[in-house]
């Protein structure tokens, strides 16, 4: 299975000129020198600090990152994310765990009498709120960090309105569950699309050209695949368990059960790589802001190893080397990420900023994957 | 123009670069300093003029905490505003007379800093943590009994069915229905229905109390009274926990505090031994006050039936003699879910509740009997 090419990352056409995005290198040290000190402080504080932890290291991080030679600037707060965080607790989160606490006490008071499908259903309808609500977490987590993203003194913002978004949030979690995943990719184009086609950045405005269906063939391959690695592993299992059985060496089988974990990890690995990558180069050659193209060079392998390697990192220093990941994705997107076309610096004016009631990152903080 | 050397004098400065926030054009300028405040002065004529103020007041000239340790500087009039002085030095003797504060910005949240602050972090954690101390038991209790009493009978049963599975009922007539008069006359003190007894055959010595009146004894704990008395006092126990609605009480409160817990630690971080430890430290506080109350009412329910509390007393000083002494029974302490047996039984000691066993030697002996 490869990834899809599209338009091959060739240049656009009529776009000649290349604008740089690159990762000024400041040193790991004083990154991971202030992670300890945000660990310990997050120590201290039963874990609310985070939110101030992440905004000292995007402020570092975004200042090391240059586009056209002028460098990004995050002028997010961590009191903002912190009361985004709590505005989205009372009003989303309490609220639903009051709510499911209830319709669990009536459960239980009227259980010889609920049928199995009634339980089912409140636990669908549970996992679609959570879904839900994860949906919210990212498309928040964008929102904010965009309208707090500026370049020349120039900020972003994705001007779809947040509560309107509720129902988008609603209606993908919905398709994700009763499609058994596999609406997945029409539901990440669907959210790109919303965020690209809203995007403003200087009175630039976004544009994202694809279907929302384009990737399904890509992932109904993956989804296949792995389903197919499933079954493939339960054969594995009882071949092992018989060949322990005739031979008596548990040794092999250990080695054979490492041995076939690694693979399975890996390949796993590798299909879902080829669907981020064919995400992205989608994404990447059929969008615009304003005048400038981009293109996605990546590749499922580079991917895979990209993603390997941060959880070999995180995993052997238990959390401690996470800025070196975080780092390692930069670079990555830098060296894969090609921008041609220059907008006119002189002709990007200031968009209002982002004075959303739901401020902030809302449930960001725990549901952020973007 | 050129720079002269930087000093706190009013008089020429040098060179720097304007973002003035509302395009994105570069703005080269000459800037001065002056008594009252930073003066801007396009250095190009013939290009378009800063959109913004070109006299920055020192009180209003701060430096945006997202710039880090990069001398750019902002003014609390126009914070999309950038200036970067050419050369450090420069920079220095701006920062020497600059005395504004990104704090003091129009875009405070609620009136409150927006510089990073480890300090407000610990004032939310200290405030989250006296709410789950302070505020969440009583609501707990508040909603339990608002609720029906018998809300949670369903699930308890289910739960005793399951217990059954492994550990069959003792179903010995004679042993239950002295078992039921008793629950009876203590639960007749106490002014609520009957619970529905079940004793288990399982030699751990417990018994419990579920949602929506239901208590469960083990034949453990039955096999270990010598005395009538002892076994009412733990069966006055445990009504008195069904009177305060203990058990719903209990289970809305552990859902309280893992709400409470996923605002501290991020839902991320839910089942983290730091989260996981803070529950059963705020959990054991609140079961050890329940376990206290529940003690005092079943003194009070055998002072009604003329129980004696002696046997509550010899009960919990077989327990104590079992129990870990020494640094690590002080430290285990902080996680029990009961009071130390010792102070348990001081308190049936000095009660004087009456002079009855509760059970006279023909139940008691019939109670014995039942799971054999």
């Amino acid at each position: 299975m490869s990834v899809p090419q599209y338009d091959r990352g060739a240049p656009p056409p009529g776009s000649a000129t290349v604008s740089t995005l690159e990762y000024t290198e400041g040193g790991s040290w004083p990154l991971i020198r202030r992670h300890v000190i945000n660990v310990a402080l997050m120590i201290l504080t039963l874990g609310l600090y985070r939110f101030w932890a992440i905004t000292i290291m995007r402020q570092i991080l975004w200042r090391r990152i240059r586009f056209a030679g002028r460098p990004l600037e995050y002028t997010g707060t961590g009191l903002e994310i912190f009361l985004g965080f709590v505005r989205v607790f009372l009003v989303i989160l309490l609220p639903l765990g009051i709510i499911f606490m209830l319709i669990e006490l009536g459960l239980q008071r009227e259980m010889p009498t609920v049928d199995a499908g009634t339980v089912e259903t409140v636990d669908l309808v549970y996992l679609i709120a959570v879904l839900m609500l994860i949906e919210m977490g990212r498309f928040l987590s964008w929102r904010y960090r965009i309208s707090r993203t500026r370049w020349r003194g120039i900020r972003g913002r994705i001007e779809h309105p947040v509560g309107s978004y509720l129902i988008v949030a609603a209606a993908s979690a919905a398709m994700i569950v009763f499609s058994g995943w596999l609406l997945k990719p029409v539901v990440d184009l669907y959210r790109a699309n919303t965020i690209l086609n809203t995007l403003n950045i200087g009175g630039l405005k976004g544009s994202y050209r694809g279907g929302v269906w384009a990737l399904f063939p890509t992932w109904i391959g993956i989804w296949i695949g792995l389903a197919l690695m499933a079954i493939a592993g339960f054969v594995a299992w009882f071949w092992l368990i018989g060949i322990v059985a005739i031979s008596g060496s548990e040794t092999f089988f250990y080695l054979a059960m490492i041995g076939f974990g690694l693979a399975v990890f890996w390949v796993v690995l590798y299909m879902l790589s080829i669907y981020r990558v064919a995400f992205w180069r989608l994404i990447c050659n059929l969008s615009s802001v304003g005048p400038t193209r981009i293109r996605f060079s990546g590749s499922a392998a580079d991917m895979a190893w990209l993603t390997f390697g941060n959880w070999l990192l995180i995993g052997i220093s238990l959390g401690l080397l996470a800025p070196l990941t975080w780092e390692r994705k930069i670079r990555y997107l830098a060296d894969k990420v090609v921008v041609y076309g220059m907008p006119d610096p002189a002709g990007l004016r200031q968009v209002g900023d982002d004075d959303s009631a739901f401020g902030g990152e809302g449930l960001a903080g725990d549901f952020d994957i973007a | 123009m050129t720079s002269t050397s930087p000093d706190n004098r009013a008089g020429p400065v040098g060179n720097a670069l304007l973002l003035d926030g509302v395009t994105g054009a570069d703005h080269r300028v000459a800037i001065l300093v002056e008594e009252t405040g930073l003066r801007i002065l396009p250095a190009d004529a013939l290009a378009a003029a800063p959109q913004c103020p070109l006299l920055w007041p020192w009180s209003k000239v701060y430096r945006p905490a997202s710039a880090g340790e990069d001398m750019v500087f902002a003014m609390l009039d126009a914070q999309d505003a950038r200036l970067t002085p050419d050369l450090p030095a420069h920079a220095r003797t701006i920062l020497s007379r600059a005395s504004g504060d990104e704090r003091r910005s129009g875009q405070q949240v609620l009136g409150l800093a927006r510089r990073p602050s480890a300090a407000l972090a610990i004032g939310a954690t200290v405030a989250v943590l006296v709410l789950a101390l302070v505020a969440l038991a009583p609501l707990s209790g508040v909603a339990a009994h608002l609720l029906p009493a018998d809300t949670g009978a369903a699930s308890s049963d289910q739960a005793i069915e399951q217990l059954a599975a492994s550990h069959p009922r003792c179903d010995g007539t004679e042993g239950l229905a002295a078992l039921d008069a008793l629950s009876r006359r203590l639960a007749g003190a106490a002014g609520i229905p009957t619970p529905q007894l079940t004793v288990i055959d399982w030699d751990v010595v417990n018994a419990f109390a579920l949602p929506g009146g239901r208590v469960v004894l083990t034949s453990g704990l039955i096999e270990a009274s010598r005395d009538g008395s002892e076994i009412a006092a733990v069966l006055a126990h445990e009504i008195s926990h069904v009177v305060h609605r203990d058990p719903m009480t209990g289970w809305i409160r552990r859902e309280g505090v893992s709400l409470l817990l996923a605002l501290l630690f991020g839902q991320e971080a839910a089942g983290s031994i730091a989260s996981s430890l803070t529950g059963a430290l705020l959990n054991a506080r609140y079961t050890r006050d329940q376990e206290d109350r529940a003690d005092h009412t079943a003194l009070d329910l055998m002072r009604d039936n003329d129980i004696r509390s002696d046997g509550g007393q010899a009960f919990f000083e077989r327990l104590h003699e079992r129990e870990i002494g020494g640094t690590v029974g002080a430290l285990l302490t902080l996680i029990e879910t009961h009071p130390g047996s010792a102070d348990r039984a001081a308190l049936f000691a000095e009660a004087q509740t009456g002079t009855g066993p509760g059970l006279d030697a023909a139940q008691l002996a019939a109670v014995k009997r039942m799971c054999r």
